[in-house]
């Protein structure tokens, strides 16, 4: 079955035909169910479709409009959540096989915030089990399955957001909300094709989230343009008492002083090392892009062991969020047979190596602060490698977020970040240039990816598979 | 991998550890797999004690993204 051609557009596009009467919220909802339906499910991208629940947001959203009380840019547009966000109305599965009848009566404050902007959730994505923090190395890493890539449906559609990055890839739906502890939002829009973006920690409030690793988890809008990330963190963002580590901040989109030029850009020195020829290519091409709106600087960034930092704070972290299913053997129902076995010794990493590494967060933390704060962003491939064929698995020792030279500090760093897609690279699979910023510039970065979207014609490009 | 590898003077201690605590779950495979991985989180942790500490450096235990400027 095709899509609705309608889920293939914009959020600013889908409003302005809200509107104007050409479509309607219950349209819209009722084409994203049958989409999510069919093609969804052949790329196990669905956890559960949510009919009644949004039937009835979309009802209400047409009833508002109707009656002129417009909640703005979002109002009636169809969304999905990470199978690990809280709702009421559908099973919150974590992907994992232990959680498949977990039912809270509650809603996370991303899903009342968006409802509260009028968008209509739709459905519950898949994901990696557990948000791939039980150290998966089998891409078939889920209850739904393997997450297919919609540009290849033998291709990997990245992890751990893999029903978020395909479901929006495939035009199923205008945006989804992801989760990224390491790479899990930029690492699928990369593979996918899309724009995702990476608050800086503490933006979004994870009240309702599946805790992995609480001093990394964050949670972020995929959608097929930055604008549309824009668009969704503004209403996604801010402070949230039942988070406490959700920051009082103001975050609006768009910025009314955007800047469109004038940007200083960095760009490593070693981003080649271990990057594919078609993605060198294609990175090398959106440099001269850049170069339109801005200067474009080589850097070297210091030699630091945040890989390792991170890897020993999310196993440790990780170990102690799901020390019930390790303690009682429910870990060994999980999927992927490395996550029936790593778990066991991330439950005995000593205190002294947490607390080591915690340690080293604060040099890491500090050092990039002072190199973002030089530069507008840090501009790099998302990953160094296209989308994996379902057959491989993950390399522990070269990992696609660490291959990107900023991917490893700037989760430790709670760094902000964003992927727009950049053209195609091996198999025909998608590239991605990923932009990352200062603490706290989400503004900033998603006027310099709009800017470069204004300018290419990437993020149009749809699969046909 | 035999069934008592948990024996062996030469396994991380994570290993040793894990091993003792869950091993009887866990087939041949499984246990080579769980020392392999024990093997790389000591080098992990290897890499980290490279990097010079003092005293005074605290851990990150309350960790917030460094305040910048918003833009």
């Amino acid at each position: 079955m095709v899509p609705d051609p309608l889920l293939g557009l914009s959020i600013g596009e889908l409003g302005a035909k809200i509107r104007s009467g050409e479509t309607s919220p219950t349209a819209l909802a009722r084409a994203a169910i049958e989409a999510l339906d069919s093609t969804g499910r052949e790329l196990n991208a669905v956890a559960t479709v949510m009919e009644d629940r949004a039937m009835q947001a979309a009802e209400r959203a047409e009833a508002e409009l109707a009656s002129g009380h417009d909640r703005g840019p979002l109002h009636g547009i169809p969304w999905g959540a990470k199978d690990l966000l809280a709702a009421v109305g559908a099973p919150t599965t974590w992907g994992a096989t232990p959680f498949r009848d977990q039912v809270f009566d509650f809603d996370a404050t991303v899903v009342k915030n968006l409802e509260q902007a009028g968008a209509v959730l739709v459905a519950k994505l898949a994901m990696v089990e557990l948000a791939g923090g039980m150290g998966y190395e089998e891409l078939d890493a889920a209850w739904t399955g393997p997450g297919r890539n919609p540009w290849d449906h033998d291709s990997w559609a990245g992890g751990s957001s893999s029903g978020s990055g395909a479901a929006v890839a495939a035009r199923l739906l205008p945006f989804a909300i992801g989760s990224e502890t390491f790479g899990s939002i930029v690492t699928p829009a990369s593979y996918c094709g899309i724009s995702g973006l990476r608050p800086t920690y503490g933006r979004v409030s994870r009240f309702g989230a599946m805790a992995l690793s609480w001093t990394l988890d964050k949670l972020g809008p995929l959608a097929r343009s930055a604008e549309d990330c824009g668009l969704v963190l503004d209403a996604i963002a801010g402070p949230d008492e039942k988070d406490p580590t959700s920051v009082i901040r103001t975050f609006h989109y768009p910025a009314p002083d955007g800047r469109h030029d004038g940007f200083r850009f960095a760009i490593p020195a070693d981003w080649k090392e271990g990057t594919e020829p078609g993605i060198v290519d294609n990175i090398e091409s959106s440099l001269e892009t850049l170069r339109e709106i801005g200067t474009v600087e080589e850097i070297t960034l210091p030699d630091m062991p945040s890989g390792q930092a991170a890897r020993i704070i999310i196993a440790a972290e990780g170990a102690s969020a799901f020390e019930d299913i390790i303690e009682d053997g429910r870990v060994m129902q999980l999927r992927a047979p490395s996550c029936r076995v790593k778990p066991h010794v991330h439950s005995m990493i000593p205190a002294r190596d947490y607390l080591r590494a915690m340690r080293v967060r604060r040099h890491v933390s500090q050092a990039y602060d002072r190199i973002t704060a030089e530069y507008d962003a840090i501009v790099g491939p998302t990953t160094g490698n296209v989308s994996p064929l379902l057959t491989g698995t993950l390399d522990r020792s070269s990992r696609p977020t660490t291959s990107a030279p900023i991917g490893a500090p700037g989760n430790l760093a709670g760094l902000p970040a964003i992927a727009v897609p950049n053209g195609l690279g091996d198999r025909g699979m998608p590239t991605s240039l990923q932009f990352t910023g200062r603490a706290w510039t989400e503004s900033r970065l998603l006027a310099i990816a709009s800017e470069y979207q204004s300018r290419t014609e990437h993020h149009r490009a749809a699969p046909s598979a | 991998m035999s069934s008592n590898s948990g024996n062996n003077p030469d396994m991380p201690p994570m290993a040793v550890a894990a091993l003792a605590r869950f091993g009887d779950r866990l087939d041949d495979e499984q246990r080579e797999v769980l020392i392999k991985t024990a093997v790389q989180f000591e080098e992990a942790a290897g890499d980290l004690r490279k990097w010079e500490l003092t005293n005074g450096d605290e851990p990150d235990t309350s960790f917030k993204a460094i305040e910048g400027q918003d833009s």
